[in-house]
């Protein structure tokens, strides 16, 4: 079985966050593997380790070289090969150019079945995958909870408000994976060291721009001050304020 | 009367032959298996310091000086081993038919003989007393499931004096009548069987003859099966012991230097990963499995076996020796038993272990516990990634963002805002605030009341601030040995890039590291846990320090007092006026957040924190002093758990708010 | 004027708010067609605000299948010579969204926080960057919960979908756990979380899970109260526990250690809810109340429900 497992490579949510004339200041980001893209690298491996077959990992990425050994860690949990795209223009919020240039390079891999994560966590999308989907005219799932491999079709437990739609399906076909969907294994250290020897391409590729729509600015929320203590004089005082600040500012209710 | 005759026609010395044959032959057989066993270990560099080694082991073995820290059981076992040594040449003579005596009398030495043989069984004879009595009426806590294997070898033990003391006595009487004043006891003796007729005195006599040759034969049989194999084992454990500070952990790879290969280098294609075979073990964590006694000392402290936890330091080292005898047929031929080292040890026990090192602290033979427990951990993360799911979260995060907890690492300074400090500096000292210190609210206060203090005496010093990351301490005994490298290679240079050698540390777990560990690393460093700076200036009244009213206890951090060996600085610094717990100072009972546990689940009725909490409160203190993070919390955790409100507060707290500010 | 397409998703047959609030800013962007999908739909679907409703009703529309669904806006986007597609995101519109806009060869901008005439923010890291698009081309949009104020539903034209739906290899089997009142905390919006300052288990079922609910929330718990038995492991938040990234964590009785803290230092706001000032929790929360709990959650719950 051909799997293709896409990979976005993301900053650390934790970096310092920094706003310089309207835009976010890139510059000192460390990368790693986009966590919701670990469960579709385990998966693809579980899949292969019981009907046998290929998995390639496939990202696209600048030239920045930080990223190699993330990537090779990836490797380590089981897959064969990585295939890295690389162009100095790429960028994180782009999906429809991206899923364009990654959809050429997977169509070339001839997969079965093509795994993601549901969404990167730098810019919440949640769009490259369907969009790949919809470009190799294949169908897709999303929000994954749970997959199954029986023979020739897949069972996907799709994951909506309230509830999980069992879906059932031939390949090929594109699942984008939602967390906890399986447990990511830890590599063995020496799977690690032996990840150095298995192929890792890097391949040059023009970015041209899509349909995507640009960023005006970046602004940071307000900050989060560490305490705003609600004052009143009942409890039923202070509820309201809390409330109403919940609703009006935060929006969260 | 002597019993060196004919036996059915046939001389005594053929009979006394075979039964040496046999036996003899038996202890060989197994000493010698048991030796190529302990041979089939890795190497261990302990060939060096001879002189060091030949004093050790004549405090240690001969003059039994960790034995005798437990007074009564030390001094009774002391009391048999002297006396057996005094006395182990009588049975040359008792074998040749007493040619031995001949041979001294010749050069005039047989009295002073016989008078050091006879106060050798007497001692032996006492010990051996008073051991009965405490195993059979006195029956401590401890002893309670022991088999009753102890016993019979004491009164074995009894037996072969009694008999050798009726020997004594034979001699003297009979046709002869000559009383031996230098044989007192065997004088003793001799009148009590004055009275006896000639033939039932030539019975009593041989069979006395016999059942000692029988019981010393049977001795050398069971010595090797037994917690007897002591015996031999205890010579190469107390000679060989541990030359490294306590508590240090070695790399997986060293050079011709001793140095650790660096992390690029290191060979992973030939490298054993931590423990999982026999033959992975060195052949000195092998010989420990012979060492023991099974006196339990290890159990009685083990802050897992206290909290009803798998683990029992002891057991580990039963496990260890049985595992050896079980399958050491197979072991011999050059292979491995189906069931591992780790399944022998049970990885609930592995993980339980806090490595506060008490049970190292305790055992009177040197054995090793912790260093077991730590490469079977090294096993199971790096190699057979088998570890508690709460570790991979710590893992990455160290990995990640240099912390414990994941949280971004530009925000590691925060913790300075509205004090002046050097951030990045050169300075005459390092502060090494540690990720508690800097990420954890409690924390942070320490480092702050720690900072001020240190600014108040005028002591020049500057933090890392965003270059620091954790020292790696819980990465290396959770078993992630190649992460704690490779983050102790990065914070040499981190470190040696302020050029600074000398560090402050407000926590244990990074005193120890960083002034222990790191210089395998290429770190040596003089690193000083803040509270051995604090009392410094307090004494040299840089600091002024008003006396407080209010009772305090102190806490004990593991790695500060047992494993670092500073037990007086933060007395000194409170100001010497503390109510001590039983458990204090280098007996000090561990908080439970050591050995990367504070990380792991605890089962709600087995924690170890809220059992040494009971112990703080029930000292009347007002206040419980500690000196490290993890014991901040755990004591914090603990007291809260049992209702008690009293507070916990870190040294450098109580200093600071007792602080006489110059005006 | 231009049109403007927008997705109205059925649940339990009603509308959902979500689309209401969808078509109220598609009102402000020109005339909206309304599209609902589904089988039994339709009595629903006409109450969307929306000046004409394009009605798909068939079995073989009844689960939600991204080629089926996304087939039949665009046609309808392309018989309307549509400029915008808008819809909630939600499960469907998070995975239809790009679909679309893939297939018309639009831009596409997902999960929007706000939205209106001068523009969409959407958050970015975790919520700790927010970025303003003002779109220049044709665009698809999907718009979360309360980003916009729901639209009156009035009266428009009513028609049946008459274009084709493309065939698909998905086939639904069933749905399961519908009706399941918990919600799955690593994913809810909204924990409401519960720690040692609620005394007994008891006070933890009469307080926390019936304010979850009402909120539609997942409920959570500190080590300390999972330990002492009172809730499963399975709602332990923190460093040994589960990591949540919730719009809204409110913290109630709990003191705020760092290992808890691990567990939900991702939360976009933080609420809390102690009797100790002192409390390191008040350190990272947004809003704090210092008061009783036993008081103030009473109070909360019943405010909220009205």
């Amino acid at each position: 079985m051909n799997i293709a497992v896409l990979i976005k490579m993301v900053p650390d949510t934790e970096s310092k966050l920094e706003i310089v004339n309207g835009k976010l200041e890139e510059s000192n980001f460390k990368y790693m593997v986009n966590p919701y893209d670990e469960f579709a690298v385990e998966q693809a491996v579980q899949f292969k380790e019981a009907v046998g077959g290929k998995v390639t990992l496939v990202s696209l990425f600048t030239d920045n070289n930080t990223i190699d050994t993330d990537l090779r860690k990836m490797i380590a949990i089981g897959a064969d090969e990585v295939i890295v795209l690389r162009s100095k223009d790429y960028r994180g919020d782009k999906p429809s150019t991206n899923a364009e240039i990654l959809a050429k390079k997977v169509k070339e891999l001839n997969a079965d079945l093509v795994l993601c994560g549901v969404q990167g966590i730098d810019y919440y999308q949640a769009a490259t995958g369907p969009m790949l989907a919809q470009k190799l005219d294949i169908p897709n799932i999303s929000g994954v909870t749970k997959l199954e491999l029986n023979d020739n079709l897949i069972t996907a437990h799709r994951q909506m408000e309230g509830g999980i739609q069992v879906i059932e399906s031939q390949m090929p076909i594109l699942i984008s994976c939602q967390k906890d969907m399986t447990k990511v294994r830890f590599p063995a250290l020496k799977d690690i060291m032996m990840s150095k020897r298995k192929p890792f391409e890097n391949q040059t590729v023009d970015y041209e721009e899509e349909a995507d729509i640009k960023q005006i600015e970046c602004t940071l929320p307000p900050a989060r001050g560490g305490g705003m203590i609600i004052e009143g004089e009942t409890p039923e005082e202070k509820v309201d304020k809390l409330i109403n600040i919940l609703k009006m500012e935060a929006k969260v209710l | 009367m002597e019993p060196f005759h004919t036996y059915y026609g046939i001389e005594w010395y053929w009979f006394l032959l075979v039964w040496t044959i046999f036996a003899l032959g038996l202890h060989i057989y197994q000493v010698g298996f048991i030796v190529r066993l302990i041979k089939l270990g890795k190497e261990d560099h302990r060939f060096d310091s001879w002189k060091q080694r030949f004093k050790e082991f004549l405090t240690d073995w001969l003059g039994q000086r960790k034995v005798i820290e437990d007074k009564f059981a030390g001094y009774a076992h002391a009391l048999i081993f002297w006396g057996f040594l005094m006395l182990i040449t009588d049975v040359i003579d008792l074998g040749t038919g007493g040619l031995f005596e001949d041979l001294l009398t010749i050069i005039m030495l047989d009295g002073i003989w016989n008078l050091i043989v006879d106060i050798g069984y007497a001692m032996a004879g006492i010990g051996v007393l008073f051991a009965l009595y405490r195993r059979l009426v006195i029956r401590p806590e401890k002893l309670k499931n022991t088999s009753i294997e102890g016993s019979l070898i004491l009164l074995a033990i009894l037996g072969i004096i009694i008999t050798a003391f009726i020997i004594e006595a034979g001699n003297m009487i009979g046709d002869e009548n000559k009383l031996n004043q230098w044989e007192p006891i065997g004088v003793l003796f001799a009148k009590q069987m004055n009275g006896i007729s000639t033939s039932n005195l030539s019975t009593i006599i041989d069979l006395s003859y016999w059942i000692h040759m029988i019981l010393i034969g049977g001795f050398l049989i069971e010595i090797p099966q037994t917690k007897h194999s002591h015996l031999i084992g205890t010579v190469p454990n107390v000679m060989f012991q541990d030359h490294n500070p306590m508590g240090t952990m070695l790399p997986m790879q060293v050079d011709e230097n001793n140095m650790a290969v660096k992390s690029d280098d290191l060979d992973f294609d030939n490298l054993t990963l931590g423990v999982n075979k026999f033959t992975d073990f060195t052949w000195r964590q092998l010989s420990d499995g012979w060492a023991c006694t099974e006196c339990a000392r290890c159990q009685d402290v083990c802050p897992a076996y206290s909290s009803g936890k798998t683990l029992n330091p002891m057991q580990i080292i039963m496990d260890l020796k049985n595992y050896g005898s079980e399958h050491g047929s197979l072991l011999l031929t050059g292979k491995n038993p189906d069931e591992t080292i780790v399944e022998r040890f049970n990885p609930e026990a592995i993980w339980a272990c806090t490595t506060c090192y008490a049970c190292v602290n305790a055992c009177p033979v040197h054995i090793e516990h912790v260093p077991k427990l730590t490469d079977t951990r090294r096993h199971l993360v790096m190699e057979a990634t088998e570890f508690p799911e709460e570790l991979q979260n710590l893992f990455n995060n160290l990995e990640r963002n240099s912390n414990p907890w994941g949280l971004g690492a530009h925000t590691r300074a925060d913790w300075t805002e509205g004090l002046d400090i050097k951030i990045g500096e050169p300075a005459e000292y390092l502060f090494y605030v540690g990720c508690a210190g800097s990420f954890d609210e409690r924390n942070k206060s320490v480092s702050r009341a720690t900072a001020i203090l240190l600014k108040e005496a005028g002591v020049d010093f500057s933090i890392l601030g965003e270059m620091e990351t954790c020292n790696g301490d819980p990465a290396r005994r959770a078993g992630n040995e190649f992460l704690f490298q490779m983050m102790a290679e990065m914070n040499v240079d981190n470190i040696n890039s302020l050029g600074t050698l000398k560090v402050i540390t407000a926590c244990p777990h990074c005193f120890h590291t960083i002034g222990k560990e790191y210089e395998k690393y290429g770190g040596k460093y003089e690193v000083y846990h803040h509270s051995q700076i604090l009392n410094k200036l307090r004494k040299e009244k840089k600091l002024n320090i008003n006396d407080f009213e209010h009772k305090v206890t102190f806490h004990d951090p593991c790695y500060l007092g047992r494993i670092g060996g500073e037990t007086e600085a933060p007395r000194e610094a409170l100001g010497g006026n503390i109510i001590e717990m039983e458990r204090h100072g280098k007996n000090s009972f561990c908080c439970g957040g050591g050995g990367a546990r504070v990380w792991m689940e605890e089962d709600a009725d087995k924690r170890v924190n809220e059992i040494r909490a009971r112990e703080a409160s029930e000292t009347g203190a007002e206040c419980i002093a500690v000196g490290c993070p993890f014991c901040m919390t755990m004591m914090s955790d603990g007291l809260k758990t049992i209702g008690d409100e009293k507070p916990v507060k870190d040294i450098s707290e109580i200093l600071l708010e007792n602080l006489e500010v110059k005006t | 004027m231009s049109k403007i397409v927008i997705l109205g998703e059925v649940d339990n047959l009603e509308i959902k708010n979500i689309s209401q609030q969808v078509a109220g800013v598609a009102a402000g962007m020109g005339d909206v067609i309304g599209v609902v999908i589904g089988k039994n739909v339709a009595e629903a679907g006409m109450k969307l605000a929306a000046s004409k409703i394009v009605i798909a009703e068939n079995d073989e529309l009844e689960f939600y299948d991204s080629i089926k669904y996304s087939s039949i806006i665009c046609q309808i986007v392309q018989k309307e010579e549509a400029t915008a597609v808008l819809m909630g995101a939600t499960s469907m519109g998070k995975d239809l969204g790009p679909r679309i806009a893939a297939n018309l060869g639009w831009g596409y901008l997902g999960d929007c926080l706000e939205a209106g005439s001068d523009g969409f923010v959407r958050p970015t890291f975790a919520g700790k960057v927010l970025s303003k698009t003002v779109p220049t081309t044709k665009v698809v949009v999907s718009i979360r919960n309360n980003a916009y104020p729901a639209g009156e539903s009035w009266s428009g034209s009513v028609e049946n979908y008459s274009g084709e739906i493309s065939a698909s290899t998905l086939k639904t089997n069933s749905i399961e756990g519908l009706g399941n009142e918990t919600v799955e905390l690593t994913e809810a919006r909204i924990v409401v979380s519960g720690g040692r300052g609620l005394e007994n288990s008891e006070n933890y079922d009469e307080l926390i899970r019936p304010l979850a609910s009402s909120l539609k929330a997942a409920a959570g718990a500190s080590r300390a109260i999972v330990d002492a038995g009172w809730v499963p492991h399975s709602h332990q938040v923190g460093q040994t526990g589960k990591t949540v990234t919730p719009d809204l964590y409110l913290a109630i009785g709990i003191s705020g250690a760092i290992q808890h803290l691990g567990g939900m230092s991702g939360s976009k706001f933080i609420a809390a809810i102690n009797k100790d000032p002192d409390a390191p929790i008040f350190k990272v929360a947004d809003y704090g109340i210092i008061g009783d709990l036993f008081e103030i959650i009473p109070v909360l719950k019943s405010k909220l429900e009205n």
